[in-house]
């Protein structure tokens, strides 16, 4: 298919939140389609990277309402085997838990929201990357799994 | 579903060499040619591996066809050719291990079933098989160990189920028959006849291979199978040996010698094609192979090991889930180099996975000195698919697979009979992918040229990065070209099908046998009436054409859950071009998502009133709307699917037809299944160079969708054997047996 979606990195202008910097965020988004793959910065493929990543970005997975196809997104230990594992990413209603202090990814959620990590869903999920972010996230459709599957990684500093 | 690599044989080496004296084919398939085993540098080989027994016409006359085969001679002349099948658990041996498993007979080597055009062939069935808990079929009694059969997978032939008789009573190859096991035999039915007459000399209507002209071929020659079809279970009753192989024809009714023109625009033959063919045809050893599979447990020995043991089946180990490993020994330990799996690997050392020809693991297959080899292939897998090819060892060139069938049919489309010698040649392949339930004929010569003694391992090269399942790399078998001091000039060609146009002699047969047919009121209703549960057909006057999609997930209104399921829709397609996504869809001619389990009642039948199901209607004089179907198969599951459908042959659509007849964009509607790729979608006859006619068009039953694709398929029903009631599912029989089956009915005036 080349249909093709437009690159939505966009600067929201959150703030970072590494201690200390003020560096403008962006919002990369993937989108999922009917074809089983991920779109992101104007590419499809069943295998995407995001290797561009900054402490505080916001990472926005897409399900647009029109799909015929459901999916969702959940993080991976890539094994072998491949297991998925929640450990990564602080969930709506996990605010204060353990996972506060080690999750590289925090879900977005509006008060009293439910999560939509790990489920399939329609419309929009979005993940801010944390200052514990370092090593890459692998990631998969949690329908479609190892046909639909990504990593985030942080983006590597250009050499002065 | 096969999938082929192309490679001319044009390229194929020249030889030259008179011919061997004569030896019938009775010979070779009573056993004559042995395989023994040789020194390889492989770690073990298995000894001499067994055919399985042939019930024919020939091996009845001559004392050697297998218990419970008999032949009868029927009142048209032809024969009937009858098999008995009890399905029974007991133990059988499978590659050095005695195991229990559900099979035919006692017996993993079941017989082919051997027939002609014009036959009948016949199958009685008896089920005593053990009560058995399933995890399968949520909407039957699973205790009773219920079965049936498909007894022509591959035939254009009739399930003779027509509405309204009962679907579940037609004795044709109808797969609604329910038979329990003998638990209880005075209440329930546990055997059943199944009698199948294969369309003769000119008796089927061309058109079910789309020849527009010439009006009636015989059924295509070629090689077809029989398995259990028990909707839940019918993974387990196939991996544990409840299938056969069925020829339509002699072994060698597909091997032919080319016509040698002075030109390719020539057609006079300079060559004596009958003499040179008779003289190929003596010359080649049939090599018959059950492609099967099975997983046990609890091994009193590895599988390396020469000698007897003892294992458990273990049924319900039917995946290899991506990245999984499965190792086999070097010697010392578990290594994971695919070299050493010679066909069987491990994940553990108390259990194994064995892959086998006719039972055996890893045989050796001789071929004399000018002699050559026909392999007839079925892959009677319940799950796995394998990616054939032909690896050269020491000194020995690189070889390729000449095909001469594909899925029971000759590549091509019907010639009419004064192109019967059209030099149409045979076409070689560096690999050939068989899905589960497809076969070949491949065809590999050692009568060419003079050479010293050859080694090949016939391999599956695994299948990886087709979703959420992948099959693993296996050395099948070892082939040895003995050394050859033969030439041959004659090339091998294409057995294409010849079609004839209806003769008022032909014309009046058919017409009278049809009225002997359908003398009954009853029969006559048949052909003129469908069950309440019928959707609309399509409007072939506004291009109208299906979509099948494949989803996971999902609850019937009767609250089973199923793994799959299926939504069939009618799209009416408009201009201009666009995405197929984008076609309209007739909301009220759209069916599901459903299961199979939304139809079954859980006693051996089916709700044909509700909810609605697939019809086709065959009425060429007024709608002709059953033929040349486009079928777009698509996949929204993470896992590769291989679509089926009974009673019929499809090919895959072109690119003219998708893009001017239905408006159909093809290169951003394929999806993630786009060339180079190992599947194809569509077939870009743009790019083909050669006469349309004589181009080698795959006529397939079975076919790979890949995860995120769709592949575009067109059929036609057109003749008689098709109406009936039967299916359309995935052959990937674990799949099919967690929802992936939806019932079709055809009805009509052929």
């Amino acid at each position: 298919m080349k249909n093709r979606i437009s690159i939505l990195c966009v600067g929201v202008g959150a703030l970072a939140l590494s201690a200390g910097t003020s560096v403008a965020a962006d919002t990369h988004v993937i989108v999922a389609t009917d074809d089983l793959q991920w779109s992101y910065n104007g590419q499809k493929s069943q295998l995407i990277t995001v290797g561009d990543l900054k402490k505080g970005d916001i990472v926005e997975i897409q399900v647009p309402d029109k799909l015929t196809f459901a999916h969702g997104f959940i993080t991976i230990n890539t094994g072998p085997p491949i297991t998925t594992t929640e450990d990564p990413v602080l969930k709506c209603g996990e605010a204060g838990g353990p996972k506060e202090k080690t999750a590289v990814l925090k879900e977005d959620c509006a008060p009293g929201a439910a999560s939509q990590f790990g489920l399939t869903f329609k419309g929009s999920m979005k993940l801010i990357v944390t200052d514990k972010f370092k090593n890459d996230v692998p990631f998969w459709c949690v329908k479609h799994k190892g046909i639909m599957r990504g990593v985030l990684k942080l983006q590597i500093p250009t050499p002065r | 579903m096969i999938l082929v690599r192309t490679v001319d044989s044009s390229t194929r080496r020249d030889t030259r060499t008179p011919p061997r004296p004569q030896k019938t084919f009775s010979s070779l398939i009573a056993g004559s040619w042995l395989l023994t085993s040789v020194l390889t540098s492989q770690p073990v080989a298995a000894a001499e591996p067994g055919m399985p027994p042939v019930c024919s016409a020939a091996t009845f006359a001559a004392g050697t066809a297998p218990a419970g085969c008999s032949i009868t001679l029927l009142a048209n002349g032809h024969n009937d050719v009858k098999i008995n099948l009890t399905a029974e658990t007991k133990p059988i041996e499978i590659a050095g291990y005695t195991v229990t498993t559900d099979n035919y007979n006692g017996d993993y080597l079941t017989p082919i079933v051997e027939a002609q055009p014009g036959d009948t062939v016949e199958a009685n069935i008896v089920n005593t098989l053990r009560p058995r808990p399933h995890d399968g079929m949520p909407a039957g009694e699973h205790d009773w160990n219920p079965t049936n059969l498909h007894f022509f997978h591959g035939g254009i032939v009739t399930p003779r189920n027509a509405w309204p008789k009962p679907a579940e009573e037609g004795n044709g190859d109808n797969i609604y028959v329910y038979l329990r096991s003998d638990k209880d035999p005075k209440v329930t039915k546990n055997n059943f006849d199944l009698t199948v007459p294969i369309p003769g000399a000119y008796e089927l209507d061309a058109r079910v291979l789309e020849d527009e002209e010439a009006g009636f071929i015989s059924h295509p020659l070629g090689l077809n199978w029989y398995h259990s079809h028990m909707h839940g279970i019918s993974s387990t009753q196939v991996m544990g040996g409840m299938s056969g192989l069925l020829s339509v024809g002699d072994a060698t009714a597909n091997v032919k010698a080319a016509c040698k023109t002075a030109s390719p625009s020539s057609s006079k033959c300079l060559n004596d094609v009958a003499k040179d063919t008779d003289d190929l045809k003596s010359k080649t050893k049939v090599y018959y192979a059950l492609l099967r599979d099975i997983s046990l447990k609890t091994l009193s020995k590895r599988p390396d090991v020469p000698g007897s043991g003892t294992a458990e089946w273990d049924p319900t180990t039917v995946d290899f889930p991506q990245d999984t490993r499965c190792s086999a020994w070097d010697g010392k330990s578990l290594s994971d180099n695919p070299a050493f799996r010679l066909g069987f690997c491990q994940r553990d050392p108390g259990t194994a996975w064995l892959f086998t020809l006719n039972g055996q693991r890893y045989p050796t297959i001789h071929v004399k000195k000018g002699e050559n080899l026909l392999v007839r292939m079925g892959n009677v897998s319940s799950n796995v698919g394998y990616d054939l090819e032909l690896t050269e060892k020491g000194n020995a060139p690189p070889l390729q697979l000449t095909v001469l069938s594909l899925d029971g049919v000759v590549p091509g489309r019907p010639l009419a009979p004064d192109q019967a010698n059209t030099p149409v040649a045979a076409l070689s392949y560096p690999d050939i992918l068989l899905m589960p339930a497809s076969r070949a004929e491949f065809y590999i010569r050692n009568d060419e040229t003079v050479h010293e003694e050859w080694h090949y391992v016939l391999r599956t090269r695994g299948i990886r990065d087709i979703g959420n399942d992948e099959w693993p790399e296996i050395q099948l078998a070892e082939i040895v070209l003995e050394k050859n001091d033969k030439t041959s000039e004659v090339k091998v060609a294409l057995n294409s099908l010849v079609a004839k146009p209806p003769s008022i002699f032909v014309s009046m047969q058919r017409f009278g046998s049809r009225l002997a047919e359908f003398a009954t009121p009853r029969f006559l209703a048949a052909e003129e009436e469908h069950s309440s549960g019928c959707m609309r057909d399509l409007n072939p006057g506004s291009n109208e054409y299906r979509r099948v999609t494949f989803f996971d997930d999902s609850v019937t209104p009767q609250g089973f859950t199923a793994d799959w399921n299926i939504k069939t829709e009618i799209i009416q397609p408009t201009s201009p071009r666009k995405n197929e996504n984008d076609q309209t869809s007739d909301a009220a001619a759209t069916i599901g998502p459903l299961p199979f389990e939304a139809y079954d009642n859980g006693d051996g039948t089916i709700n044909w009133n509700n909810p609605k199901h697939v019809c086709i209607h065959i009425d060429h004089a007024s709608v002709n709307g059953g033929h040349k179907q486009l079928w777009v198969l698509r996949n929204g599951t993470g896992t590769l699917h291989n679509f089926h459908i009974h009673q019929m042959k499809f090919r895959l659509a072109t690119r003219k037809e998708l893009e001017d007849q239905y408006n159909i964009d093809v290169d951003t509607s394929v999806g993630s299944c786009s060339p180079p790729t190992l599947y194809k979608c569509f077939d870009d006859l743009n790019t083909r160079v050669g006469d349309p006619k004589t181009a080698p068009i795959f006529w397939h039953d079975t076919i790979p969708v890949p995860p995120g694709s769709r592949v575009f398929v067109v059929m036609s029903f057109d003749a008689k054997e098709q109406i009936g009631r039967f299916v359309f599912h995935c052959h990937i029989l674990k799949h099919e047996d967690k929802g992936l089956m939806a019932p079709i009915e055809v009805w009509g005036k052929p």
